[in-house]
């Protein structure tokens, strides 16, 4: 479904160059649920912006469904992510002049699917939110927010869902009723999820845990390996 | 599409209050363009009313001999041709009056008008006891006599006077009267008379000055043929013909001068306005970035993400110009009253043509005073979610070079095309692709000039960075840092300031202008046949009686009859004749210095000494004419002498000047040896009515050969128009200085938004109220100083080329107010910005940091 062949990231700073990724390989099948863990500065962030097509490679080819990310301009990968991919931020951001209702409804609205409203408001339901429809973001939670950013992430059904750290500003219950959205939505539609998180027991529920240090990949554990990892953690 | 229009009615609903400066900035500049347009309409339709009235018909011919059988076919011909609607006959002519009451000795020259019942078409007459004036008052040998007239003669109404071989009865004093430039030379007073009684007294068989009039009326549209094809008919008939728009020449230069004024008042305060869309719209997006970076997340086109805000502000304009209409509204309604203008009799009011006119300017101003800072959209990038910092430009300083190659080309394009469309939009409404070119040119020149200067300011002001004092310092690094509003601010006050301050510039070159033409010392009494040795006498006696004014100076009459020139060869009188207006009798005089309202062109003035040789100095229309020249010698006719002259000099007169008259042709002092010459006076009279008719009376009494023209009533007319357009300009000046201001503090406000997070994290961080305030002072007080001065320099640059080039008006520089101009951004600058630190300041930082 999402695979990376030598991809790197060199960014400018100021007058100075910056590596935030080394070249490296990567291939998330469909229905994946992958975790990215690392410290601040690893690489996560820019890893989940490249699958996006939210930045270029410096080097490398990023493919999402058999798409090349590196030949699509602005537009073409707009509406790549309009299809395919919905994305969670660690900091919500909605559209603060839209209510919630309408912040779901804006990704359906731009790929022009029909019943609209409908949906908006089931996948609102779905989020545990629909009595808060015609609040604004001003007035929601900061749980709340990320609920609303979930739905509006899955408003077009896309098969890819990506998260940057989704309960990293949130307190331990909101986080933990995200974590079980994210969770329902990967068991029910069987959406490929890659999530970056400093979370142990939600990168813990992946499939696949990949842990990035100063850019390149430093381990890759699988389910099976990840439980206890992420029960000692737990226990300490 | 259904998508762009949803979106844009929900951000519109959640911002247009932040949007509400934008469409003041449009109503405002919508609003004084249509109501300037309808200003300059009222304006002119007055002064149309006004020409009319000294005309008293829209066409005149006349002939100062009995017309041909030829001359009356082809007048009756065309007149029919061309749908007169109607005409009326009037016959001017000197004549000598004196009372019935032969016990009474007094006689006097006057100037008799006989007329049929249609006159006038135009104008009014006004009667001393405020009787309306009607035909009837002349029928059956009645008389309407100028009250110089009662006094000349010691008459009073209801006495009869003798003219010619008829005696009338006076039956009432006309104070003011229709027609009056049918002849500009009053011999004396008018006498109205009906025209069945003319032939009665005799004098149409022996005066030898009669003036025959057809007064015409007819459809504006059919005007300008009629005088063409009556002119072209008429050419070798002694019958002359003008419309009533060549009488209010004098009048129409003015108010051609004020109108270019009035539509570049309206035009620059539409591009205050968009100076006002340009920085609201450009703090917009600085906000919105984060929205649009979400729409380009979930999937989003730029095309769609733009089309959301041109939408948006297509809609606000929509809203400004509507706004703009109402104020419009109100102002032309308020217009006649405040101005004093009479628009009775003509259509006045909001046209369909000037709606629209300012409607469509204004939607495409506000619209291309938003494509710049809206098509920064394009470059916002979803990334920005992730890394807001990547997306910005570092704090590293970059080359001109890496600056050029990033300018961005959309941006640049839409600014050629913005420039492109203020030139022609200016030269459209202003009527002059000079005034456009200028108005462009400074617009463009200003906005670069002022970009480096931030440029070279930030660099200037680094080292302080360093001080010790707090306010200072951040001060100092709030103009340098990453997304400062250094140049923003300096281009909306530089900018502002400049048109500002050019209108303000021209409007007092203007008004000095026709002050200078209108002064209180002008001659209103023109005297003639004054002889030499009466010159003396009559000068004592003229200040003794009242006169503040008495100037004499030598005049001849003489004719040209032949001319040796480079280009023009004329060989004998009949010649000369033939070449139009040149076979006139010319009043000549001689002297040796210039007057203040001459100027030489070509050539040399003589030195003051007398010169044997006979040297002539021209008017430059007789080089534009005819081709005469410098060295071209011109032989005169006069009093039956003939003179050779050289032409030394073409000197160029303002004649709208009246103090010091004006001569086509003088004479260097010397070369007129011997002829006989009399004296005219160009005399300033007393003002009251009654004191004037005895000052005339007085001295036509010691001097009786001595004729005296009043040229007051011409006068007065031409002071009145001049103080309504010189009302209507100071009315504008002052509307374009206050929504100039207006929009130009509120543009530094809007930077108010980008400060408040900021303002926030200082106040968390301990810093009190007064110092923030300080440094806001410090910051904006600054960089108001910098954009005054650059923005007084180019108000000086446009006013100079606005002044002399296109409204050929001196310019006259005022270095003070100018000076006082540059404080004064100074200070408004920092108060707008202190003002706004405050509002800021009145919130708690909480509140700010978590919308964040």
């Amino acid at each position: 479904m999402i695979r990376l062949e030598s991809v790197s990231k060199v960014v400018q700073s100021g007058p100075e160059e910056l590596t935030s990724l080394h070249p490296l390989d990567l291939e998330v099948p469909k229905g994946q649920f992958l975790s990215i863990m690392g410290p601040s500065g690893s690489g996560k962030s820019t890893l989940l912006g490249l699958v996006a097509g939210l930045d270029a490679p410096t080097s490398g080819r990023v493919v999402v469904d058999g798409e090349d990310l590196t030949a699509l301009d602005e537009d073409a990968l707009a509406r790549l992510r309009g299809a395919k991919i919905g994305f969670v931020f660690q900091f919500f951001h909605l559209l603060p002049s839209l209510t919630a209702l309408e912040n779901v409804l804006v990704p359906m609205e731009i790929a022009g699917i029909a019943g609209a409203d409908a949906r908006s408001r089931e996948l609102l339901r779905e989020v545990g939110l629909s009595e808060r429809t015609h609040h604004y973001p001003s007035q929601l939670s900061g749980g709340e927010q990320q609920r609303v950013a979930l739905a509006r992430a899955l408003a077009n059904e896309p098969p890819i869902l990506l998260a940057d750290e989704p309960t990293g500003n949130l307190d331990a219950e909101n986080g933990r009723h995200i974590v079980e959205i994210l969770l329902g939505i990967h068991e029910r539609r069987g959406t490929t999820i890659v999530l970056a998180t400093h979370d142990q027991e939600l990168a813990g529920k992946a499939d696949r845990v990949l842990v990035l240090r100063g850019g390149r990949i430093e381990r890759v554990h699988e389910r099976a390996a990840v439980v206890p990892l992420v029960s000692a953690a737990s226990r300490g | 599409m259904k998508f762009v229009l949803r979106m844009a009615a929900r951000e519109l609903r959640a911002s247009w209050t932040r949007l509400l400066f934008f469409f003041v900035s449009i109503a405002v500049g919508v609003g004084a363009m249509i109501s300037l347009g309808s200003v300059i309409q009222s304006v002119r339709a007055a002064l149309m009313k006004e020409s009319k009235g000294i005309t008293a018909a829209d066409l005149l011919i006349w002939a100062d001999r009995p017309y041909s059988d030829n001359a009356r076919y082809i007048v009756d011909e065309k007149l029919q041709k061309h749908g007169a609607l109607s005409t009326t006959r009037s016959v001017e002519s000197t004549a000598m009056a004196r009372p019935e009451d032969e016990s009474r000795k007094a006689t006097t020259m006057v100037e008799l008008r006989a007329v049929e019942e249609a006159f006038p078409f135009y104008g009014r007459m006004e009667l001393a006891d405020g009787r309306p004036y009607e035909h009837d008052l002349l029928k059956g040998r009645g008389a309407l006599v100028r009250p110089e007239l009662l006094t000349r003669l010691g008459v009073r109404v209801g006495d009869r006077i003798r003219i010619g071989e008829a005696s009338f009865e006076i039956r009432g004093v006309v104070v003011r009267e229709a027609g009056r430039s049918l002849s500009m030379f009053t011999m004396g007073p008018r006498v109205f008379i009906d025209h069945a009684d003319l032939e009665t007294t005799g004098i149409l068989d022996y005066a030898s000055r009669i003036r025959r009039q057809i007064l015409v009326r007819v459809d504006e549209d059919k005007l300008e043929d009629l005088v063409w094809d009556l002119e072209g008919a008429l050419a070798n008939e002694f019958v002359r013909v003008r419309s009533y728009k060549e009488a209010g020449d004098q009048l129409a230069r003015r108010l051609n001068r004020g109108e270019s004024y009035l539509s570049l008042a309206g035009f620059v305060i539409l591009i205050l306005g968009g100076v006002g869309v340009w920085s609201v719209v450009r703090v917009f997006v600085a906000q919105k970035l984060k929205s649009i970076a979400v729409l380009k997340c979930v999937g989003a086109t730029t095309r769609q993400v733009l089309a959301i805000y041109v939408v948006q502000v297509l809609a606000l304009s929509v809203v400004g110009c509507a706004l703009g209409l109402g104020l419009a509204r109100l102002v032309v309604a308020w217009i006649p009253v405040g101005l004093g203008l009479d628009v009775k009799d003509v259509e006045y009011g909001l046209t369909a043509s000037s709606v629209v006119q300012g409607i469509a300017i204004g939607l495409l101003v506000s619209v291309l005073f938003s494509l710049i800072p809206l098509l920064h959209l394009r470059l916002v990038r979803p990334l920005w979610l992730l890394r807001p910092e990547s997306v910005q430009p570092g704090p590293h300083r970059r080359s001109l070079r890496e600056r050029l190659a990033s300018l961005d080309r959309m941006q640049l394009a839409a600014g050629v095309i913005l420039v492109l469309a203020l030139v022609g939009v200016a030269s459209w409404q202003a009527e002059s692709l000079l005034i456009g070119a200028y108005v462009s040119a400074t617009f463009v020149g200003l906005s670069v000039a002022l970009h480096f200067a931030g440029s070279l300011l930030i660099r200037a002001v680094a080292p302080l960075s360093r001080s010790s004092y707090f306010p200072l310092r951040h001060a100092v690094l709030n103009v340098s840092r990453p997304g400062n509003q250094t140049r923003v601010i300096l281009l909306a006050v530089g900018v502002g300031f400049c048109f500002v301050l050019a209108i303000r510039g021209i409007q007092t070159n203007l008004l000095e202008q026709f002050a200078v033409e209108l002064r209180e010392d002008a001659p209103d009494l023109f005297f003639l046949d004054i002889q030499a040795d009466q010159k003396d006498l009559l000068e004592e006696r003229a200040r003794r009686l009242g006169a503040s004014t008495v100037k004499l100076v030598p005049v001849l009459r003489g004719r040209v009859v032949r001319v040796e020139g480079r280009t023009l060869q004329l060989e004998s009188y009949q010649e000369v004749r033939e070449r139009d207006w040149l076979g006139r009798e010319y009043t000549l005089t001689y002297r040796n210095h210039l007057e203040d309202n001459e100027r030489i062109l070509e050539g040399a003035w003589w030195p003051e000494s007398h010169s044997s040789e006979p040297e002539v100095s021209i008017e430059e229309n007789l080089k534009e004419d005819f081709g005469m020249e410098v060295g071209d010698v011109l032989t005169f006719d006069i009093m039956g002498r003939q003179l050779a002259a050289r032409v030394t000099s073409i000197r160029e007169v303002e004649w709208a000047d009246a103090r010091n008259g004006g001569f086509m042709f003088v004479f260097r002092p010397g070369g007129l040896e011997g002829v006989p010459s009399s004296y005219a006076g160009f005399v300033k009279g007393p003002n009251d009515p009654m004191e004037r008719a005895r000052f005339q009376s007085d001295l036509v009494e010691d001097f009786y050969n001595v004729s005296i023209v009043d040229l007051r009533d011409i006068l007065d007319d031409l002071a009145q128009v001049v103080d309504r357009v010189s009302l209507a300009i100071t009315v504008v000046g002052s509307v374009a200085l206050l929504s100039g201001g207006l929009i130009l503090l509120g543009s530094v406000a809007m930077t108010k938004y980008q400060r408040s997070y900021e303002t926030a994290i200082f106040r968390t961080l301990g810093a009190s109220r007064r110092r923030v305030a300080a440094m806001m002072v410090l910051e904006y007080g600054t960089l108001g100083a910098l954009a005054g001065a650059i923005g007084s320099l180019g108000a000086q640059v446009l006013t100079f080329l606005l002044s002399e080039r296109v409204l050929e008006i001196p310019f006259r520089p005022d270095v003070l107010a100018q000076a006082g101009a540059i404080l004064a951004a100074s200070f408004a600058v920092a108060l707008v910005g202190m003002l706004v630190t405050l509002d800021v300041l009145r919130h708690k930082p909480l509140s700010i940091l978590r919308v964040g």
